[in-house]
């Protein structure tokens, strides 16, 4: 992406005023915001009418991402991962873990998305799983090859659903205020201009959709999503786990062995390591909340580890 | 510029204040969706409704709204994540002394095709190419195989009946 230094360094310092002034001025202190938007060159009108500014920001701060807007962030996003990463070239892996997944989906408390749920196995031995704003899901070799039988690959789907099911993408660029803050504002402005827009229009749009992707990149493949979020996506799971009958623990033996393939690799903090916490405290976090949990399911394991076993056997 | 920027202020703060009420207006806020016989993601299709469709709310159960299209007079159950509350804004500009009416239904559409030109745009400037992301999109999972799957490892059956009360 294109982020030159200088840029890098006016946000540093911009944008930690910015977060200053909407926290403890409310709006009162907006004359500075104004005065950052110009600095940037993007938000002109906002200059021309500082009511109409006000009102915009105070209107973006309270409100989420419209549906369309996660969506066509998460597309982007969806985009650059598959440029950065091969597709795992098994339909019948990725048919198995789409019909696994998208039935996890209906289970979770959000199972209606703009566009739905979609799932591909990348083909990587890194070990990672990615989810997109857009309901794209993303799970490499490596980290299928963790899970020993469908319980633990319905864990892992489960868990990224949750990520999109409590909308992390979309907080991720929420967070990402300053520049995001002024662009947001534009983008719902452009949006009423949108019929007959012009091309200078689309210009400003479509740098309001690469700062909203590059967000959503930074959380996926660089810091990952905070702590607070990974417990949700954790809790999310097993809620979704046991609506369909699967054992919730399944996700505590994964991440045990994701923490011995860490402690192999000498925490070299790449893939899943590095955009997710230590799993020690996820497991000791999801044990908290299954303690009066029985660990009986009806699940007919056989089926499910034949059908398993068909699909996954090869990962 | 000044008009569009105000409404949507306006329109969003609005927005923010949510309580449904018999009668009121919804509109659908994702690319597709189904009204159906029962409160249930495999009951019966009684229509298909694209983005922007409107229909008028009548009650609630466990996450699905009973609702009626204002159109057709057809009536149904819809997911309640699939619509959002079509809020009306008289706007007061300022400096004009005129007044304006929006709704976030408007707003809503008109993204519509905004969002594939700047798309389009993105993906030439990064030399992005999103057939392979359009291919993943087209692999959607039919109710029936849904549910051949709960059944053949016999998983609980909760997400393919009807709510109850």
């Amino acid at each position: 992406m294109k982020s030159s230094p200088a840029l890098r360094k006016t946000l540093r310092t911009v944008v930690p005023v910015t977060l200053a002034v909407l926290l403890l001025g409310g709006f009162a202190g907006c004359r500075l915001l104004v005065e950052e938007f110009r600095a940037f060159g993007i938000g002109d009108r906002f200059v021309e009418n500082y009511d109409a500014s006000r009102l915009a920001v105070q209107a973006i701060e309270a409100d989420v991402l419209p549906e369309d807007d996660e969506y066509f962030a998460g597309r982007a996003a969806a985009a650059r991962i598959m440029d950065t990463y091969g597709v795992y070239d098994d339909q019948a892996a990725n048919d198995y873990i789409n019909v696994l997944g998208q039935t996890l989906a209906l289970a979770s408390n959000r199972p209606v998305i703009y566009a739905g749920y979609r799932f591909l196995i990348l083909d990587t031995d890194e070990i990672n799983g990615l989810a997109t704003p857009g309901g794209h899901i993303f799970v490499t070799r490596g980290l299928l090859r963790l899970a020993e039988d469908e319980h633990e690959v319905a864990a892992i789907l489960a868990h990224e659903i949750s990520h999109v099911a409590h909308r992390h993408g979309a907080q991720a660029i929420m967070e990402t205020k300053g520049r995001n803050l002024a662009l947001r504002a534009e983008a719902l402005n452009y949006r009423l201009a949108a019929v007959g827009a012009e091309s200078s229009i689309l210009g400003r749009g479509v740098a309001v959709l690469e700062e909203r992707v590059q967000s959503v990149v930074n959380a996926l493949l660089g810091d990952g999503y905070s702590v607070e979020s990974e417990k949700e996506a954790d809790l999310g799971a097993i809620q979704i786990l046991l609506t369909l009958g699967y054992d919730p623990r399944a996700l505590t033996r994964v991440l045990e062995r994701l923490d011995d393939s860490e402690k192999i690799a000498g925490r070299d903090k790449k893939g899943f390591h590095q955009t997710h916490p230590n799993p020690g405290r996820r497991i000791r976090e999801i044990e908290k909340r299954l303690a009066n949990y029985p660990g009986i399911t009806q699940v007919d394991d056989n089926a499910a580890n034949r059908r398993y076993r068909r699909a996954l056997g090869d990962i | 510029m000044r008009r569009p920027l105000l409404a949507v202020a306006f329109v969003l703060v609005a927005l923010l204040v949510v309580a449904v009420e018999a009668g009121d207006s919804l509109f659908v806020q994702v690319r597709e969706t189904e009204l159906r016989s029962a409160p249930g993601f495999l009951s019966q299709i009684v229509e298909k409704l694209q983005l922007g469709a409107e229909v008028s709310y009548a009650a609630s159960r466990a996450g699905w709204y009973q609702v009626t299209r204002p159109e057709t007079g057809q009536s149904g159950w819809i997911h309640e994540g699939s619509v959002r509350e079509n809020k009306q804004t008289t706007l007061q500009l300022a400096g004009e002394g005129t007044t304006r009416t929006v709704t976030s239904r408007e707003i809503a559409l008109a993204g519509r095709g905004f969002s594939e030109s700047m798309e389009g745009e993105y993906g030439a400037e990064n030399r992005l190419d999103f057939s392979a992301v359009d291919e993943l999109e087209a692999r959607r999972v039919g109710p029936e195989e849904i549910v051949a799957f709960v059944l053949e490892a016999s998983l609980r059956q909760d997400i393919l009946q009807p709510v109850e009360e």
